[in-house]
């Protein structure tokens, strides 16, 4: 949440459709990304995300101005994100039933970074890990950013990254553990929706 | 706890596995879901609160019927406010039953309470001797004393 997310959140006004429209379009995208990373789904994604927004505009009118409506919307989101996950646990348990005996299909190492095993492996990881590595590694916040948009401790935001790192190079390579910073900013990369362009 | 860094190639894998997986198509905001339902969000307010006052009215239609009878006068009344409120025709059904289980709540505390005086006044006449049949001459003399009894009717019309 950089000066863009700052100034949004000193502009909107609570109870107003127009900013609701504007804090919508603002926030989808990465919204949308990280909802991917934390179900798996696009669809699951997609859903989740207007879900969340149908949750903030009914609490849109009692909304404080004090809060980042960046962040409280992104609370939202990953707390619907979460529910869904729970009831697909749920429904999936059937199917866990029923491959329960098979034996596991062999892995390929050649496929072991395909873009499928990469969701799966982010999908796997708890909703608030994945959702703080998508934010970190994806999106281009900082520690510090992520920190405030969740109001959690930097500390905590740490400790997240690094269990996701830890379990990412456990299933996808040791290269997903990461490498400490030799000199300034080299990897650092905005993506689109950072710099508020949609490809849309 | 230090902060590392993902390799470049590993960040473009892990942006190009979203961004593939979940094409951005931002719907517009007049199409987003949270722009339509807002017209249907009165029916399952309603739907709830029409639930609520419908399970208020029968616990209280209960607990009017079968509650003890000092409350069920104070009960019966409010449901027959609730009633009148509510617009249901409140003279044939509901009425009836409350007037006889009042008039039959007050008709039976007076047989409660004469039972216990019975005793009593067979007690003060004294007829030991008639000992072998007291109960019997409690249920008769209960009835037949009610023209000489003056102890018994005159606490019921002290009331």
């Amino acid at each position: 949440m950089g000066a863009e997310g700052e100034a949004t959140s000193t502009a909107l006004q609570p109870g107003n459709r127009d900013d609701f429209d504007r804090l919508y379009r603002e926030n989808y995208p990465r919204l949308l990304r990280t909802m991917y990373a934390i179900t798996g789904d696009a669809a699951a994604a997609e859903d989740c995300v207007q879900e969340a927004f149908v949750k903030a505009w009914r609490a849109w009118p009692n909304f404080r101005p004090e809060r980042a409506p960046e962040g409280w919307i992104h609370q939202i989101a990953v707390n619907t994100a979460i529910s869904y996950r729970r009831r697909a646990k749920l429904r999936s348990v059937g199917e866990i039933l029923r491959r329960i005996g098979r034996p596991s299909a062999g892995r390929d190492p050649g496929d072991a970074a395909t873009t499928s095993d990469v969701i799966k492996a982010l999908a796997a990881l708890p909703p608030r890990v994945a959702a703080d590595f998508v934010l970190r590694y994806h999106h281009g916040y900082n520690n510090r950013e992520i920190a405030r948009l969740e109001g959690v401790s930097e500390r905590t935001v740490g400790a997240r990254l690094a269990q996701a790192r830890d379990e990412l190079s456990r299933r996808l390579g040791p290269d997903w553990r990461g490498e400490l910073p030799t000199s300034g900013n080299a990897g650092v990369h905005l993506p689109r929706e950072r710099s508020g362009v949609s490809d849309a | 706890m230090p902060d590392r860094e993902l390799p470049e190639d590993v960040r473009r894998r892990l942006s190009a596995a979203l961004e593939s997986g979940a094409p951005l198509i931002t719907p517009m905001p007049s199409q987003a879901r949270f722009a339509v339902p807002t017209g249907a969000m009165p029916a399952p307010r309603w739907r709830l609160r029409a639930l609520t006052v419908a399970v208020a009215v029968a616990g209280i239609v209960v607990v009017a019927l079968a509650g003890p009878p000092q409350t069920r006068e104070w009960v019966v009344q409010s449901v027959n406010g609730i009633s009148k409120q509510v617009g249901i025709p409140a003279g044939a059904t509901t009425p009836s039953p409350k007037d006889e289980s009042a008039t039959s709540g007050q008709k039976e505390p007076k047989v409660t309470t004469r039972s216990p005086e019975a005793p009593e006044a067979t007690a003060e006449p004294a007829e030991p001797q008639s000992s072998p049949t007291p109960e019997l001459s409690d249920g008769g003399g209960g009835s037949d004393g009610g023209d000489d009894h003056s102890p018994g009717p005159s606490p019921s019309s002290g009331d």
